[in-house]
């Protein structure tokens, strides 16, 4: 009895041991290792866990589109500068000594600059990085807390975001890696993607977001044009089934919005830009109350701190007679970038779209001057760092007047000619301009690709798109004489060398060395 | 997981049994405690008879019949056997005699009480064991040590057979089958063996006494001890005389030179401030990885996170001139001038027992995933049984500046400066030469003496009562140091602290507890200097006549004023408390189970105002700020274990198996206060008009299961097993555990008799050691293995007034520990008694599945994620250790002790390294070790030109760096190789007594390349330069003995190419910098006890103590260990101080 008793007593200590032990490593094991989650960010299962969190990652889309930490980023003015500067659009007064960006303006980039990457490659798939996750944790989330509607339409926005970047993507570089889930092994070696399955891709993210999204996006106060609605898809829509020539597609999506009556052409030029303008189908908010800096690019990238007439308060020839008097005031008054020839003479004569949309800085005509007269874009008119103010303007993104030209087209390619006519002349009405003649289709399709021209300049690089869409980049760009020897393969821009290093599957575009 | 532990706890019930049975008998022995039989005699006559009468029955009529009283309870008797008896008038004695013989109770007979009792335990000891063993002799006995202690745990040996037991909490031993003419070998870890002969005594009590061969001297191991006669590992252990012998107040610092394999580079002078601590070399080529060895203090574990409140900032710097990196420590808001604050620095020097230092894969295992960069034990002292005692310690010293360097006085400078300008074919002007045209050319400064020419002072204060006995002892002592440094203007670094410990055995010995409390307040009090050390000799005073920044009279020379900061002094304040309790439980002899819980927290809260009064007054928009700081860190602790040991056979096995859960958190938070408008308002934040706090937060959890088993056979041969399974939550839920472990064998040859023979006979050991196993690293930052959302860093504005979250960073769930493996082997060797042992180890470890960011094409939406990478690193080299009593007499002993360590590094491994991120690309070659630097080389001055040469290395024409290709290829000339760290180092210390007096001189070697103290362009705008500079500078077109190029106001290089300002990136700003310094220097004269006894004392004593004597180097500057000139250099501090016990 008493040997069972010290049995029992011992392997008691020892059971209890081992039952400490087994406590610890076994059924709590797995928890025990666990910590708090951090405290200064939130993982992903918690940043979709609300209505809330779920909406602060989809703004999180806009802020990188738009704000991007204050940093220049291809939506928020970088197509519109690089995609100007390889077009026939601006020109950089620093010339030479504007060594990052002086290759885009003669054709002349290499691999290792590094603005391709940084202001377009790394944002952009960052931005895809950021759409994928919310759409595949939104899907997932069948019986999650964030409402049927909500995720619909966050989704959706997402589809939108990653359609709207892939665009740019393609008629950047081309063929582009088509990215669409988060998966760390699956992405990290992943070949390119040829533009047809990434334009089919788009197309389908985006009648996706049209079907869902509703015609104004009331998710949150006074959104209803700066964030994706149907009218933004379709939009974007039209778009892309013109650059992929269907043209009765492009014409049904632009006729849909041109149709609905949600919006107008604005008469007055300068109030187009206006927040809220009825002619905006999409805009970027810009917050100038925001840090960091969250506005539009183009005035900081493009404009003087102050316009010439503005400076001289109507004095401006006392100080073209001196050289002395003019330097004092150049450094305010003249743009970073300014119109190529070939810009400046497209408009035609009497163009309101010149007098409303265009500012110009002259020059001495004496020596070490020419008399040459920069001139600039003003469609944005808040002036050089308004900070502080609640700014009247938003980045626009999408607006009526190209619907209208992307129907033109649609229209012209198809051979309603009279159509096409039709659909320029509210633009050319506002322009105080007459009519375009009907003639052929090449001359129309000519008219509208003019119209184009002086309608959507220094916007989102329409005017480079369009002539490579058209075939026409090698012809226009190739005989402008500061871009000799002319090379088409500068047409697309060179993949950061970094990527082709650490992923054996990517190749660089034609013409590019590491 | 499950199913693993579920098995173990089913071992088969047989088993268990038998394991039980075996030990049935020791185990009764525990139960029982030592009596005297007591032998009085009463002369009533009784009589009775019974037959098969239970014995109480019986008992009742002998109380009738004697009226004598019978003390017993009826449990006792329940197992009473039935007597027969009968007896006419017996003595009553006799008669209880007869009826308790064959009974296992006994009696004594107290005054008028018969007591009843289980017999004697001796007696039914015999009684038991008469039918095991047939003609055995049983011995037992005691062993203590020499205050009659106990020792638990003690073994005892038959000579002839080598086998034997181990002594029980009572330090009782039991041996049974010892023949009469046997010899005993008793033996305790630290204690002499004792050898008796058994003389046919059945009771021998054993005293014994400490050792006094080093080789038996107590080192700490992980979760035990051992000594270096028994070990199979590579430990290094400092003990407490070396540690307080040394004025400094930071214990780490006190390591420098000890131990062999450990590297130790303090990053500046300040008091507190965090050192570069490697334990043979890098292992990660991770760049943001520290080499911080892992801490364990009284068994909590030092650890921190390392974060940034300051998302700006990163919580672990590069140490110039390397690719090692140092934690910030308990700054973590990067507000110190000291670049960082010392966790170790909390702790009182002269509260701590012992450092032990573990070095390969056999000491360090046990602490798998955290084992890698080795493991710094830290043993505070503990009261000891005996009188009480009260120590007093008073010691009182200066601080100052070892050497200064000759600049150049201000008719120097001024004619310095025209020949720069002269050189650049420029005039000097009242705007380029402001400080030669403008200043008062009468003026000298000596702005170096000025800044480091104070005296600092130094003062330690040391109190501490302990004693006790079997039941309890206790120690509590309080320590107060304090140093004035040399830089502070007001306030200073202080440390307070208070250590208590209480340790209590209960009546039966089988339970102990013990308690051990750290707290202690420590300040540190900077002022940023070294800007002014290099002005120019006529700039201004830096206070008016007013006492204000002198900030109109550097106006005028066109000089921004120096040193705003002058009157803007920091501070930082930390609580600091380490918690631990230790609870024992003997279960049965050799079978203990213990618990260790441990609790560390600390609270660092720092202050920095930049007064209005430091702004200059014609600033525009002038204003005050202040920065508040406050870093946090908390550790809590559970550790169960059993440990069980026992002899088997002629072998000794000892197991241990436990359990470790740990948690980690650290918090800091940054406040800076803006737009303050008066310096009487500034204190407090309220008033600030503008405020902005960043923080940051990380936790930390780890749980491991370990198990160790040695085996020791016939004090011959040695097996030592590891074993650990640990989780920690820096993993992801798949990779979250990892298997551990390693392998120890030792040979103790000089135990072989037939090599004990034919060696001779000076050599009195000689052991073979070797070591292999795995540790690993999980240093990799917390919670990189889960996608967050946030909006921190960078900051993304708003989007419509809606808050945003932006993905921060690419999780890879698929990570796991970086892995270490550690092979050594060595030889120990004795000579003469032990009194000259020598040990040479050998090391290689190798560490792959290094953990890095994985640079990443930035289609996956970043740029890198953390990933083991393939690449491996070797670490391998040589350990020499020599200790001497050279002369041992009874006034005059001399003994002495060297080591020296030469590491090699090497990047083993590194595929696709052409892919590498940059960083590793252009630092690191396959091949080569990690700390090499790549620099162009140095061909000499252009006797032409006056301009340095550069070697083009691939004959393109220009000598120029590319950044983004490794170096050396390409169009980049960096080709030369030099390396900043240790080729070999080590120290000497030399230790003479005669009589009272007592000397030792601790000399610490380095043997290594530095960036000289004077590598910048000479001649520019208020840059005082050498004297060294200035007279080997270039002059004259053909002069060809110049080693400074001609002076210049302003070089720049041409376009594309490198010129003179890129001679501190080549091979002729880098200098040796070894140097030889007499670190420690000691002297203690104990006074004649009979004064001490006069004074009430048990000893008095008068100690001399310095640090940092003197230094032996070639190098050019303040101080070869701190390079960056002007920083602040190293100090000597000078002590004088009383020790007394009472």
């Amino acid at each position: 009895m008493k040997i069972h008793y010290k049995i029992s007593h011992r392997s008691g200590w020892v059971a209890l041991f081992l039952a400490v032990l087994t406590g610890i490593l076994g059924s709590g094991c797995r928890k025990l290792v666990e910590v708090d989650q951090p405290q200064g960010t939130v993982t992903t299962s918690d940043a979709f866990s609300t209505n809330e969190l779920a909406g602060a990652v989809i703004a999180g889309l806009y802020s990188q589109l738009m704000s991007n930490s204050g940093s220049l980023v291809f939506s928020n003015g970088g197509i519109t500068l690089y995609g100007g500067l390889t077009a026939d659009e601006f020109l950089s007064t620093q010339g030479t000594a504007d060594e990052l960006n002086y290759p885009f303006q003669v054709s002349k980039i290499q691999a290792t600059n590094g603005v391709t990457e940084s202001v377009m490659w790394k944002p952009a798939y960052k931005l895809i990085y950021n759409c994928n996750m919310a759409i595949q944790t939104l899907s997932a989330n069948e019986s999650g807390s964030v409402d049927a509607k909500s995720r619909t339409q966050f989704i959706a926005e997402a589809k939108f975001i990653r359609a709207f970047t892939y665009f740019y993507l393609i008629n950047l570089f081309g063929d582009v890696p088509l990215v669409l889930t988060p998966d760390l092994y699956q992405n990290k070696s992943m070949a390119r993607t040829s533009q047809a399955l990434v334009y089919a891709q788009i197309e389908k993210d985006l009648l996706d977001a049209q079907s869902v999204l509703p015609t104004a996006n009331t998710i949150s106060a006074n959104a209803s044009r700066i964030r994706a609605s149907k009218w933004a898809a379709t939009a974007l829509l039209a778009r892309v089934y013109l650059y992929e020539k269907k043209w009765q597609q492009a014409q049904d999506q632009s006729t849909a919005i041109i149709g609905s009556g949600a919006f107008s052409l604005v008469n007055n030029l300068p109030d187009v830009f206006n927040q809220k303008s009825p002619e905006a189908i999409l805009q970027f908010r810009q917050d100038s109350t925001v840090t960091p800096f969250n506005g539009v690019w183009d005035e900081q990238n493009i404009a003087p701190l102050y316009s010439w007439d503005d400076l001289t308060q109507g004095a401006g020839a006392f100080y073209l007679l001196d050289v002395g008097l003019y330097q004092s005031l150049a450094p305010y008054a003249t743009p970073k970038y300014y119109f190529t020839p070939q810009l400046a003479a497209a408009f035609e004569n009497g163009d309101a779209r010149f007098t409303n949309w265009v500012r110009a800085t002259p020059t001495p005509s004496i020596a070490p001057y020419t008399g040459i007269t920069y001139y600039y874009p003003y469609k944005y008119t808040l002036g050089f760092f308004s900070t502080g103010k609640s700014p009247t303007q938003y980045y626009m993104v999408m607006r009526l007047a190209e619907q209208y030209l992307i129907r033109a087209e649609a229209k012209a390619q198809l051979g309603d000619l009279s159509g096409a006519a039709a659909d320029l002349k509210p633009l050319r009405i506002r322009a105080k301009l007459g009519d375009v003649p009907v003639t052929t289709q090449d001359a129309m399709l000519s008219a509208v690709a003019h119209e184009r021209q002086v309608e959507l300049f220094a916007e989102w690089g329409h005017r480079l798109f369009d002539l490579k869409r058209t075939g026409k980049a090698s012809a226009v760009l190739g005989a402008i004489t500061t871009k000799q020897p002319w090379d088409p393969n500068q047409l697309l821009y060179p993949l950061p060398p970094n990527d082709i290093v650490n992923n054996p599957a990517m190749t660089q575009n034609p013409g590019y060395t590491n | 997981m499950y199913k693993i532990y579920t098995k173990k706890r089913c071992v088969p019930k047989s088993h268990v049994s038998k394991l039980f049975l075996i030990m049935r008998l020791t185990f009764a022995i525990l139960l029982i405690a030592l009596m005297q039989v007591s032998a009085a005699g009463l002369a009533q006559k009784i009589t009775i008879s019974k037959t098969n009468a239970s014995l109480k029955s019986v008992l009742k009529d002998l109380h009738r019949q004697s009226n004598l009283d019978f003390l017993y309870t009826d449990e006792l008797l329940q197992h009473a056997r039935s007597v027969d008896i009968n007896v006419k008038g017996e003595e009553l004695k006799s008669v209880l005699d007869h009826l308790f013989k064959d009974q296992p109770l006994t009696y004594t007979i107290e005054d008028r009480t018969v007591v009843i009792k289980e017999k004697n335990y001796l007696q039914r000891l015999k009684d038991d064991i008469k039918d095991l063993v047939s003609s055995p002799q049983l011995v037992t006995g005691n062993v203590t040590d020499a205050h009659n202690e106990p020792l638990n745990g003690a073994t005892v040996l038959i000579k002839r057979t080598h086998k034997g037991v181990n002594t029980d909490v009572h330090g009782t031993y039991v041996l049974v089958t010892a023949e009469p003419n046997d010899t005993l070998l008793v033996s305790y870890i630290g204690y002499k063996t004792a050898v008796i002969p058994v003389d046919k005594h059945i009771i021998i009590n054993v005293k014994l006494f400490e050792t006094t061969s080093p080789l038996d001297e107590v080192v700490i191991q992980a979760y035990g001890q051992t000594t270096a006669r028994a070990n199979t590992g590579n430990i290094s252990h400092v003990s407490a005389a070396d540690i307080e012998k040394q004025p400094v107040m930071d214990p780490i610092l006190a390591l420098q030179g000890r131990v062999p394999g450990l590297n130790i580079q303090r990053q500046s002078a300040y008091e507190g401030a965090p050192a570069m601590v490697e334990i043979r070399g890098r292992n990660s080529i991770n760049t943001s990885f520290t080499s911080d060895p892992l801490y364990i203090i009284d068994g909590v574990p030092q650890s921190s996170i390392n974060i940034m409140a300051d998302p700006n900032r990163k919580a672990v710097q590069n140490i110039p001139g390397t690719n090692s990196v140092y934690s910030l420590g308990l700054d973590q808001t990067s507000m110190t001038l000291s670049g960082g604050q010392n966790p170790l620095f909390s702790l009182n020097p002269t509260d701590i027992e012992s450092i032990d230092v573990l070095k390969d894969a056999d000491a360090t295992a046990i602490y798998g995933s955290r084992g890698a960069n080795g493991v710094i034990i830290i043993t505070t002292k503990k009261g000891v049984a005996g009188a009480d005692q009260v120590h007093v310690g008073i010691d009182q010293g200066i601080q100052k500046v070892t050497r200064f360097w000759d600049m150049l006085n201000t008719q120097q400078y001024i004619a310095m400066r025209k020949e720069a300008f002269a050189n650049d074919k420029i005039t000097p002007t009242a705007t380029n030469a402001a400080d030669i045209l403008l200043g008062d050319n009468s003026r000298y400064t000596d702005w170096q003496k000025y800044a480091y020419g104070n005296t600092g002072t130094w003062t330690r204060l040391q109190m501490a009562l302990s004693g006790g006995n079997q039941q309890a002892t206790y120690r509590i002592s309080g320590g107060y140091n304090s140093s004035k440094g040399i830089t502070i203007l007001s306030g200073q670094n202080l440390r307070a602290s208070v250590e208590s410990n209480l340790s209590v055995h209960s009546k039966n010995q089988k339970f102990n507890l013990s308690f051990t409390t750290n707290y202690s307040y420590t300040l540190l009090s900077q002022v940023a200097m070294p800007s002014v050390a290099t002005q120019a000799p006529n700039a201004p005073n830096l206070f008016d006549a007013g006492g204000h920044l002198n900030f109109a009279a550097y106006k005028t020379m066109g000089i921004s004023y120096p040193a705003n900061d002058i009157i803007n002094p920091y501070s930082g304040k930390t609580n600091y408390l380490t918690t631990n309790v230790n609870l024992n439980y003997n279960i049965v002899k050799g079978l203990t189970f213990r618990v260790n819980l441990g609790y560390n927290t600390s609270t660092n809260n720092q202050e920095k105002i930049n007064y209005l009064a430091s702004v200059d007054p014609t600033a525009a928009n002038r204003q005050g700020s202040a920065n508040y700081g406050t870093s946090n860190n908390l550790n809590w602790l559970v550790e169960p274990q059993l440990e069980y040991n026992r002899l088997i056979d002629k072998g000794s096995l000892d197991v241990l198996f436990g359990g470790t859960d740990q948690y980690n958190m650290s918090r800091a938070l940054l406040t800076n206060g803006g737009g303050y408008k008066s310096d009487a308002l500034i204190h407090s934040i309220t008033n600030a008009a503008t405020v902005r706090s960043t923080d940051a937060y990380g936790q930390y959890r780890y749980l491991g299961f370990f198990g160790r088993i040695n085996y020791t056979w016939d004090n011959k041969y040695i097996i030592n097993l590891n074993g650990r399974r640990d989780g920690s939550s820096r993993f992801g839920p798949a990779n979250r555990f990892g298997n551990f472990g390693s392998v120890g064998l030792a040979w103790l040859a000089t135990e072989e008799k037939w090599l004990r023979n034919a060696l001779p006979k000076v050599i009195s050991f000689v052991k073979l050691r070797g070591s292999y196993g795995i540790t690993g690293s999980d240093a990799v930052s917390d919670y990189a293995y889960l996608s967050q959302w946030g909006n921190a860093s960078p900051v993304y504005g708003d989007y419509n007034g809606t808050p945003v979250l932006i993905s921060q960073i690419l999780d890879n769930q698929d990570f796991h520990w970086q892995v270490n493996k550690k092979l050594e082997g060595a030889l120990d060797l004795a000579f003469f008694n032990d009194r000259l042992s020598l040990e040479a180890a050998y090391y290689r470890n190798r560490c792959d599945n290094q953990l890095i960011n994985y640079p990443l094409s930035e289609i996956t939406g970043f740029t890198s994620v953390v990933a083991n990478s393939g690449a491996a690193v070797q670490n391998s080299g040589w350990e020499f250790q020599a200790n001497a009593q050279i002369i041992k007499g009874k006034s005059f002993s001399w003994s002495s002790n060297f080591n020296i360590s030469f590491n090699n590094n090497k990047l083993l491994s590194y595929p696709n390294i052409q892919f590498a991120p940059q960083y590793y690309l252009t630092h690191f070659k396959v091949g080569a070790s990690l700390d090499d630097q790549y620099l162009f080389h140095y061909e000499g001055i252009d006797p032409q030109t006056g301009h340095y040469v550069f070697t083009d290395y691939n004959h393109d024409g220009k000598v120029q760096s590319n950044e983004s290709v490794s170096p050396g290829t390409g169009t980049d000339d960096k080709y030369y190789v030099i390396s900043t760290k240790p080729k070999y180092q080590g120290g000497m210390n030399q230790q003479f007594t005669y009589k009272s007096f007592s000397l030792t001189a601790f000399f610490s070697f380095v043997k290594q390349m530095g960036l000289s103290a004077f590598s910048s362009n000479a001649g520019s705008f208020n840059y005082n330069i050498s004297l060294e500079q200035y007279q080997n500078r270039w002059t004259t077109p053909g002069q060809t003995n110049a080693t400074v190029a001609k002076l210049t106001t302003n070089y720049v290089a041409p376009q594309g190419t490198i010129g003179d300002n890129s001679f501190s990136s080549s091979s002729g700003a880098y200098v040796d910098a070894s140097y030889i310094r007499l670190q420690t220097l000691a002297l203690q004269y104990a006074l004649p006890k009979e004064w001490a006894a006069k004074l009430k004392m048990t000893n008095l004593a008068i100690n001399a103590n310095a640090q940092n004597i003197f230094v032996i180097t070639p190098y050019k500057g303040l101080d070869p260990e701190i390079r960056n000139y002007p920083s602040m250099p190293v100090t000597r501090t000078i002590t004088l101080g009383l020790s007394a016990n009472f």
